[in-house]
């Protein structure tokens, strides 16, 4: 909070040490085009806040990003509160405070202020979840402290893709365990196939299961699961993604998938016409096969009863009903 | 194995004379206490910790429902039925000190502390009236659903009390269910053969990496064999059974050694169950346990919602497992399968589910 201490004063670009990142939440590469923009139109509207340190310069405690978007719009003075007389962690909370009020926080900035305020401001991690994770619009507890700890851990590629490249949170909490190699592979994917939401998880699960498993890398793994189509073959990348994903399936669920391929070559010995559909249960779990069919006349109707009572009597359905 | 040692104990006022809580006090006389009004209002000041430090915590409350329940597993989530062996539970506590990869309480209990319910006048009150109500009926009875039956017994004493109290009843047995050896304090009671102790089992490999501070299977086998020359019927859960490379070789030498160990006169039931969790659980154990093997199963999500073997898999499993049993012990031993639906029984067994009274019978028939 400002004090009778604290003096609004204009100064120089080169008076801020912007490489101080002391009370920064903020990763200097994230995107200021818009701010830069807005600054180059109306200037400083918000002053910075500053402290003085030796020599002159001063450390930022607020206003990074307003700092460096002024610099880049080639503003020389900056408006800044020059605070005096404070604790540096009352400062650092006041600088999140004021993220906090004036836009959304990104993930990674809330990690950054989370971890910073245990590990560089010594603040409990009892006091930091019980008064500081609900300020951030993080729930309470200690499951979601140590994730924002783990996602202030990520690797520098990985929170880069989380901002440039839509890579999801959870997917990066996942592939941050692998080696980096493995991480450019997966993010080279993301890059091509251009991942949704669900591709990514389901991907990602299988990959990180596999590699579990199997001990290969997850390179190894894709390139396997992607040599299995036809390598000659020149599929659109959403068909040969779904070629990659089936193949990484087969891999991961072996008796799954065998189960799955008797019982189409048996629907197949069937030869039910199209309007007779059987499905068996989920995973075939359960012991149920449900049979439906359509008939636009009483003939079709009939038709389609005799198919299906001839299909009754055959060994597949035997076999089929085995398989349950 | 160690002896669980809380960082603290909470009691409840209302529990503050019971024998538990004398027990309790005498045996740890060294860990801080704090007097709470209620469990309630301790949970809404600690809320916040986490699974594996609240289990640091030892609360004695009084338990304000019911003790007595119907075993869950038959009814199964959203509806399910599975076949029901008719069990019922006791509540005396929940969580217990050891630390489980698979356990189903990491994702299950609304807090994660180590709670005792205290008030067992109550609770043998209540089992009076239960047992009295149906005098027909037969009772198979356990305390590990929510806990382990003996991890804390050298501790509050519940077990003696509960020996004694069952040794009297003429239409119930009590099932004692533990991956600890503390016996001891139990083998010199006058059980009338109306309480069975039981041990939950996996091979070694399992044990050492998936059953993180419980009692070595050497140590159980022993602690198997001390109960049987007391007198006691034993019983063995092999569950979760857990499919991996090598597996058939290592259960197969686990039965075997099973009845190496205990006569199968002596072996009142066997329990099979497939390893099976919820995708909440799953999630869980990825976190705390991000090198447990058991979330790289083959598991699919069944009618209930939960991830167990893909069916054929698990099918030959039982299939293999109840083939050694019987190589081991004859057909003397009942063996059945835990929170399986009908159509799994069928294939492995080879003929129709039992129903409820029918498994009940063959399962008690030795008692």
């Amino acid at each position: 909070m400002l004090s009778r201490f604290d003096r609004l004063e204009v100064l120089g670009a080169s008076q801020l040490d912007l490489g101080d990142r002391t009370y920064a939440i903020t990763p200097p590469w994230f995107p200021l085009e818009q701010l830069s923009t807005s600054i180059r139109k109306t200037g400083i509207i918000n002053p910075l806040h500053v402290e003085p340190v030796n020599g002159g310069q001063h450390r930022i405690i607020c206003g990074f990003r307003r700092a460096q978007a002024a610099i880049d719009a080639g503003l020389e003075d900056l408006p800044c509160w020059v605070r005096r007389k404070c604790g540096r962690s009352d400062l650092f909370v006041e600088s999140i405070l004021d993220n906090v009020g004036s836009r959304p926080l990104h993930e990674l900035e809330k990690a950054s202020a989370v971890a910073k305020l245990i590990e560089d401001f010594g603040i409990s991690r009892q006091k930091v979840l019980e008064e500081y994770l609900p300020l951030l619009g993080i729930r309470p507890t200690a499951f979601h402290l140590q994730r924002y700890l783990d996602i202030d851990q990520l690797p520098e590629q990985l929170k880069r893709a989380m901002v440039d490249s839509r890579l999801e949170l959870d997917t990066a909490l996942v592939i941050a365990h692998w080696t980096q190699a493995e991480q450019q592979t997966f993010l080279g994917l993301q890059s091509h196939f251009k991942l949704n939401v669900n591709t990514q998880k389901k991907l990602t699960e299988l990959l990180d299961e596999l590699r579990r498993k199997t001990g290969l890398s997850a390179t190894q793994i894709w390139e396997q699961a992607i040599g299995e189509g036809d390598p000659g073959s020149s599929k659109s990348p959403s068909a040969a993604l779904e070629q990659a994903l089936h193949s990484l399936l087969r891999l991961r669920m072996p008796t799954l998938s065998e189960l799955e391929d008797q019982y189409r070559e048996l629907k197949v010995a069937l030869r039910l016409p199209p309007e007779v559909r059987l499905r068996p249960p989920a995973y075939f779990e359960g012991d149920r096969l449900t049979v439906s069919f359509s008939a636009a006349s009483a003939g079709e109707f009939r038709e389609a009863a005799e198919r299906l009572r001839a299909a009754a009597n055959t060994k597949e359905m035997e076999e089929i009903f085995g398989l349950l | 194995m160690k002896r669980y040692r809380p960082e603290r104990i909470f009691i409840e006022e209302s529990v503050r004379e019971s024998p538990i809580t004398r027990k309790t006090l005498r045996e740890l006389p060294d860990v801080p206490l704090e007097s709470i009004d209620s469990l309630a209002v301790l949970l809404r000041e600690t809320g916040s910790l986490s699974t594996g430090s609240a289990k640091r915590y030892l609360v004695l409350a009084a338990q304000r429902g019911p003790f007595f329940e119907a075993c869950p597993g038959g009814r199964g989530r959203l509806g399910i039925q599975n076949v029901c062996c008719n069990y019922s539970v006791i509540n005396i506590g929940t969580n217990c000190g050891m630390d489980c990869t698979y356990c189903f309480l990491q994702s299950y209990l609304t807090n994660p502390f180590l709670i005792i319910y205290a008030n067992c006048e109550a609770l043998f009150g209540e089992l009076d009236r239960v047992f009295s109500a149906n005098p027909r009926g037969f009772f198979r009875v356990g305390t590990g659903q929510l806990a382990d039956s003996l991890a804390l017994d050298a501790v509050t004493g519940y077990g003696p009390l509960l020996v004694e109290f069952f040794a009297s009843r003429t239409n119930a047995v009590l099932e004692l269910k533990t991956k600890t050896d503390q016996v001891d304090g139990l083998l010199g009671l006058d059980h009338q053969g109306k309480t069975v102790l039981a041990w939950s089992l996996n091979p070694r490999s399992i044990q050492k990496t998936e059953e993180l501070n419980t009692a070595s299977i050497d140590a159980r086998l022993s602690a198997a064999f001390r109960s049987v020359t007391a007198g006691y019927r034993v019983a063995f859960h092999f569950d979760p059974i857990v499919e991996y490379p090598g597996w058939a070789d290592e259960y197969a030498a686990l039965v075997a050694e099973i009845f190496r160990t205990v006569p199968a006169r002596s072996v009142a039931w066997i329990s099979l169950g497939g390893l099976r969790m919820t995708r909440d659980l799953k999630a869980v154990m990825q976190t705390r346990f991000p090198k447990s093997i058991l979330p790289l199963g083959e598991l699919v999500p069944g009618e209930d919602g939960k991830l167990r073997y893909v069916k054929p898999l698990r099918v030959e499993i039982y299939r293999r497992m109840v083939r050694w049993i019987h190589e081991s012990a004859g057909d003397h031993v009942p063996v059945y399968l835990c929170m399986e639906k009908p159509d799994v029984w069928a294939k492995v067994f080879g003929c129709p589910a039992p129903s409820e009274k029918e498994l009940q019978g063959m399962i008690c028939r030795g008692l």
